[in-house]
């Protein structure tokens, strides 16, 4: 809970981590800069002494209610549906089920329709999967996840992010939260070399770099009036409601969204792709 | 050899669910007999036709990068729908035909697709193909293909995108004649895709009181559809095809039902309505195009 004196808040950072699972997968040396620095931020969050992060995944998709997951074994080997060619990853989450309950509720009080997930086999997107292998390596913080409804509006989710920061600033445990998204998302649609990745479109590099120079100088209110053509013409991951997200944690926290600072940029696979961190 | 029947196979998980059978976990009151009953009459015709294999096109194993083909002998699994995880959490055990699913693979790429071939032995099979599969064939004692959807709808126009599944649609064709098989399609979608944005009764997913479709207009849109196919009006209905998307939301989108057309050389022989319902609002229908009857000669396409 912030406060006056000098105990920092419960929500220690936000960040924003790409989900594809080349990342983990390939051994490219252009997607280097984005796994390192995703795998330093992790360290960093250590550091912290962050011991639970919340991830919130554009690839983790509901569409008729609002899905926190609660489940006791959240473990097992994963195939990527698209990248299948990849191979295998592996992922186990020690999930907070308290904390996931006191989520689910605190959205069911808000008016979301909300389910606690908790099923043996119930599928974990890749995004979430690769954020956490990233993330946290072999280390195993308490983590629960929160889904991104399709159907949601960029005010629904920035809504859910006050909950969400709502709840986080009233526990006790040092909590980050990555929202698991990438920018600009025009993917190549034919076989590529991965050698020779980069950025599909120019009009898509002009707006990922003009959206992360908005984000390490703290212009979120221009980036509000630059969605609907970044979701145009970029076709920015899920209207960039990740975005939303982070604007609603502070707002619930009771802090003010700090300045990002941009760890990496790059391409995978024709999209844009960020590791982000708002330190809080 | 060849296709012998064509089904047109919607995939709500409800439809298992309401069955009841040993390989989902959820139990259920019942719910949407219509629907399921129609389902039954499919796999009388199935046993009936004794096929080597089915074939089935699912918009919910979405690919990126080209058009995909299950290509592992054995899949098991479980698989827990991520929408409906309360409904459907069933355990799998399938057989692939991957020669037929190589020689698919072959016939892509001679076509000028992009192909791959899934080979990863712990791939969790998607429910649209576990789902039109095991109405159709709850058995599971003939061997499977399965085909994703190609997300190309979603990237370039509706034109361009129904032209690749047309393509695919003639390499299938072409496939399963080289490999000598006797073939049953599947196209597991949807019609009108509008849907419920809350469940109407949690606390009873197959309270039926509340179940309906979601508009009159995506009910006259079905109907409109349905009747073309009735007609064997097919050249018309691949015609209408990107409006119904528009205006209806419609899962053909996908390019389920046009891949299985093209397979099938665009027949205009009439379909047969086994029965239509709405599942959370959408528009299904479970219709079938019996090739064995009509094709030249005796010979299936």
């Amino acid at each position: 809970m912030t406060s006056h004196n000098t105990r920092p808040s419960s929500l220690r950072a936000i960040c924003m981590l790409p989900g594809m699972p080349h990342l983990l997968l390939s051994d490219q040396p252009q997607y280097q800069a984005l796994v390192r620095s995703a795998q330093a931020l992790g360290q960093d969050l250590i550091q912290r002494g962050v011991q639970r992060i919340v991830y919130f995944s554009t690839q983790w998709l509901a569409v008729l209610d609002q899905l926190v997951q609660g489940g006791s074994e959240v473990r097992g080997i994963h195939v990527d549906p698209s990248w299948h060619e990849m191979g295998e990853i592996p992922f186990d989450f020690q999930i907070d089920r308290p904390f996931a309950e006191t989520v689910a509720r605190e959205f069911t009080l808000g008016g979301q329709t909300t389910k606690l997930i908790d099923y043996c086999d119930f599928p974990i997107d890749t995004g979430t999967i690769v954020a956490d292998r990233l993330l946290q390596g072999s280390s195993r913080a308490w983590t629960t996840m929160v889904a991104c409804n399709v159907y949601s509006s960029f005010e629904d989710t920035r809504s859910l992010g006050q909950m969400l920061g709502k709840c986080i600033a009233g526990d006790p445990r040092p909590t980050a939260v990555c929202c698991v998204a990438g920018l600009s998302g025009h993917m190549f649609t034919t076989p590529i070399q991965l050698t020779e990745d980069t950025i599909r479109l120019e009009q898509d590099d002009t707006w990922n770099r003009r959206i992360i120079g908005l984000l390490e100088k703290g212009k979120h209110a221009e980036i509000l009036g630059l969605l609907d053509g970044f979701a145009q013409e970029a076709r920015s991951d899920m209207g960039f409601k990740a975005f939303a997200l982070c604007l609603g944690l502070a707002d619930g926290a009771g802090i003010p969204l700090p300045q990002a600072r941009c760890h990496a940029y790059g391409p995978i696979y024709g999209t844009g792709a960020a590791v982000l961190s708002f330190l809080c | 050899m060849g296709i012998v029947a064509g089904f047109l196979a919607p995939h709500p998980p409800h439809l298992v669910y309401g069955e009841n059978p040993p390989q989902n976990e959820p139990k259920s009151r019942g719910g949407w007999e219509m629907l399921r009953w129609a389902y039954e009459r499919c796999r009388d015709k199935v046993r009936a036709l004794a096929p080597d294999v089915i074939l089935v096109h699912s918009p919910h194993w979405q690919t990126v990068v080209g058009h995909h083909v299950l290509c592992v002998p054995r899949l098991q699994g479980r698989s827990v729908d991520p929408i409906f995880p309360h409904l459907f959490r069933y355990t799998y055990d399938m057989q692939v035909d991957t020669h037929l699913a190589n020689t698919i693979f072959e016939e892509g790429i001679a076509e000028g697709l992009t192909m791959s071939r899934m080979t990863q032995p712990k791939f969790r099979v998607d429910y649209g193909t576990l789902v039109s599969l095991h109405m159709l064939n709850p058995n599971w004692d003939i061997p499977v293909v399965g085909l994703s959807a190609n997300n190309s709808p979603y990237y370039y126009d509706d034109k361009i995108a129904q032209d690749e599944m047309t393509r695919l649609g003639a390499a299938t064709r072409r496939a399963i004649h080289k490999s000598g098989r006797r073939a049953i399609l599947a196209a597991s979608n949807t019609l009108s895709h509008f849907h419920f944005s809350r469940e109407p009764n949690p606390d009873l997913p197959e309270d039926m009181s509340r179940e309906h479709i979601h508009s009159q207009a995506q009910y006259e849109w079905d109907m409109r559809v349905i009747q073309l196919m009735r007609e064997g009006r097919t050249r018309e209905l691949l015609d209408i095809l990107p409006t119904f998307m528009r205006e209806a939301f419609a899962e053909v989108k996908a390019g389920s039902l046009t891949w299985m057309l093209s397979a099938m050389d665009f027949p205009e022989i009439p379909a047969t309505l086994h029965g239509y319902g709405s599942v959370i609002g959408t528009g299904n229908a479970v219709m079938e195009w019996d090739l064995s009857q009509y094709a030249t000669g005796g010979s299936p396409i």
